[in-house]
């Protein structure tokens, strides 16, 4: 059965500031939820706040921020809802999308607006409660502001898709109608994440032809976990002396984790990359042997609703992968199935999975087929697309009363 | 030696795009964040005497707090430096533009940030009510 019922036209839209950076999960997102549109035959048009890294077929707006509201923090997100939406409005009128896709923002409430406007079905993304995110992890300015916005798009919304179902138990408890929340999980462009990519160029360049590479990828944030691997080097390396740990990425935690590595002295069994262009992340995921995602809770008694593209990234490569049994790492991951769980905040019990595997060559081979196996029945960019295109439907034919 | 505070973007990228040799220079990495940490930027910038202060970002038309750069240069020992960005965008400090442009425009800023707080308590809450109510 075809997946294609009729060429719609998208517009989507990011109205978060996130300067000029064009890598992260959050662009990788995006990039993969436009490119799965685009392979169910559908044109996506797209705005936002900074550059992006797109398709070609994509038509592109920038809708930078103001220039005058450039040195206070958050408050430079509330007239960006006039400024978009006055631009979005002559986008809309030129390209004539059949629905309306934003990413969920702090302060920005555009998507109500253009609802209010043009009747257009408006959907809404998610990540998290942005109320609780700040007030819990980040800085909690104009917190009123905040909750009322936030409110104001989830009521106005016609179906909000997050990423977890922790998401969704939020948002539940803070009211909001359970029947229009959909849980559309990360996912990810199996075509770029492939297990037939050659990593030998990558363990050349770095001299672990001979090694036994674990790779972590991502930003070096709490709740990535990359402290926990730091700490399971010296256990690594006692159990696996030709083991290298590679990290790839960047963050706050770096002078941290340098200091863990330092402290423990292991320096020699590890790489820290920095900072990976998206396009070169397979490359050097495919050049390892084992791939982790030692995600951690932060905050005290809070669930894990963080939905991280590294887990898919790692599944679709076709490897061996140990992930944390918290949230939706242990709903995707079945232990010794499609992969390894191990305790949450134990550098031992990750430094005996990765062991495990290396002992087990036959089982790292079950597990990395079983996983990519895992990504192409279920976490396809274009299946969170063509869902996207399912409610699209579902509110169409709600409208008109079917 | 200068010091350049890298905020986004590759060094070797934003030394390249504005011929500066990367031997001049020592690089330490840091976050937006941190700007806004005035006491802990003043100690890093004046523990050493660097001969200018640079800040560098991917583009500069999309690097938030300017003004607290500038602010920094003016603090730092050379009292030189600029802002660059890798396309090749540079924006000097210079005493009577930060004075005479960019303190102005600073709490112009403070005073417009005031209303539009002051404008979005007000309106909020009315649409609020209207979606709250309605749905």
């Amino acid at each position: 059965m075809s997946l294609r019922k009729e060429a719609l036209k998208g517009l989507f839209w990011r109205s978060d500031f996130y300067g000029a950076s064009t890598e992260g999960g959050m662009a990788s997102m995006h990039l993969g939820l436009l490119t799965g549109f685009i392979k169910l035959g559908h044109t996506p048009v797209f705005a936002s706040s900074g550059r992006m890294r797109l398709p070609d077929v994509v038509n592109y707006y920038f809708i930078p921020y103001s220039k005058l509201l450039m040195n206070l923090p958050e408050v430079l997100n509330l007239p960006y809802n006039r400024k978009v939406s006055k631009s979005l409005i002559k986008i809309i009128e030129k390209e004539k999308p059949d629905f309306l896709y934003q990413h969920h923002a702090d302060l920005n409430y555009s998507g109500t607006i253009l609802k209010r406007k043009l009747g257009l079905p408006f959907i809404l993304q998610c990540e998290s409660v942005q109320y609780w995110v700040k007030k819990n992890w980040g800085k909690l300015y104009l917190k009123h502001h905040l909750k009322w916005a936030e409110e104001i798009q989830w009521a106005a919304a016609d179906a909000i898709f997050v990423v977890s179902d922790n998401v969704k138990k939020m948002m539940v408890e803070l009211g909001v109608d359970e029947k229009k929340i959909y849980v559309n999980r990360s996912s990810v462009n199996p075509d770029v994440f492939s297990p037939e990519i050659d990593g030998s160029e990558i363990r050349k360049k770095l001299d672990i032809e001979s090694n036994f590479v674990i790779g972590f990828s991502g930003s070096f944030a709490q709740w990535h976990g990359v402290e926990v691997l730091a700490q399971a080097v010296k256990y690594i390396s006692k159990l696996i002396p030709k083991a290298k740990i590679l990290f790839i990425g960047d963050g706050l935690l770096r002078p941290k984790i340098e200091s863990i590595i330092k402290n423990d002295n292991v320096e020699k069994s590890c790489i820290l990359t920095g900072l990976v262009p998206f396009n070169e992340m397979p490359d050097y995921l495919a050049a390892c042997d084992v791939l982790v995602t030692p995600c951690v809770r932060t905050g005290e008694g809070s669930e894990f609703f963080n939905s991280p593209i590294k887990l898919y990234e790692y599944l679709s490569m076709g490897k061996p992968v140990v992930a944390t049994d918290i949230g939706e790492q242990g709903e995707v991951i079945q232990h010794l199935t499609n992969g390894m769980l191990c305790s949450e905040q134990s550098p031992e019990d990750l430094a005996e999975s990765i062991n495990y595997i290396y002992k087990n060559p036959d089982f790292a081979e079950t597990i990395a087929a079983n996983a990519r196996k895992t990504v192409l029945d279920k976490y396809d960019w274009k299946l969170n697309a063509q869902k996207v295109i399912e409610i699209y439907h579902q509110i169409i034919n709600k409208k008109r009363g079917k | 030696m200068k010091l350049l505070l890298l905020l986004s973007g590759n060094k070797d990228r934003l030394l390249t795009s504005h011929n500066l040799e990367s031997a001049d220079f020592d690089v330490i990495k840091l976050d937006e964040k941190e700007l806004a940490k005035p006491l802990k930027m003043i100690r890093l910038i004046k523990s050493k005497r660097w001969d200018a202060i640079y800040f560098g970002t991917i583009e500069n038309i999309l690097q938030r707090f300017h003004f607290l750069m500038k602010l920094y240069i003016l603090f730092s020992y050379p009292k030189q430096g600029s802002i660059i960005d890798e396309s090749g965008n540079e924006e000097k400090y210079l005493l009577s533009e930060f004075l005479f442009f960019q303190c102005p425009k600073a709490f112009f800023e403070i005073i417009y940030s005031m209303f539009v707080i002051v404008y979005y308590y007000i309106k909020l809450p009315i649409i609020r009510c209207h979606y709250v109510k309605k749905h």
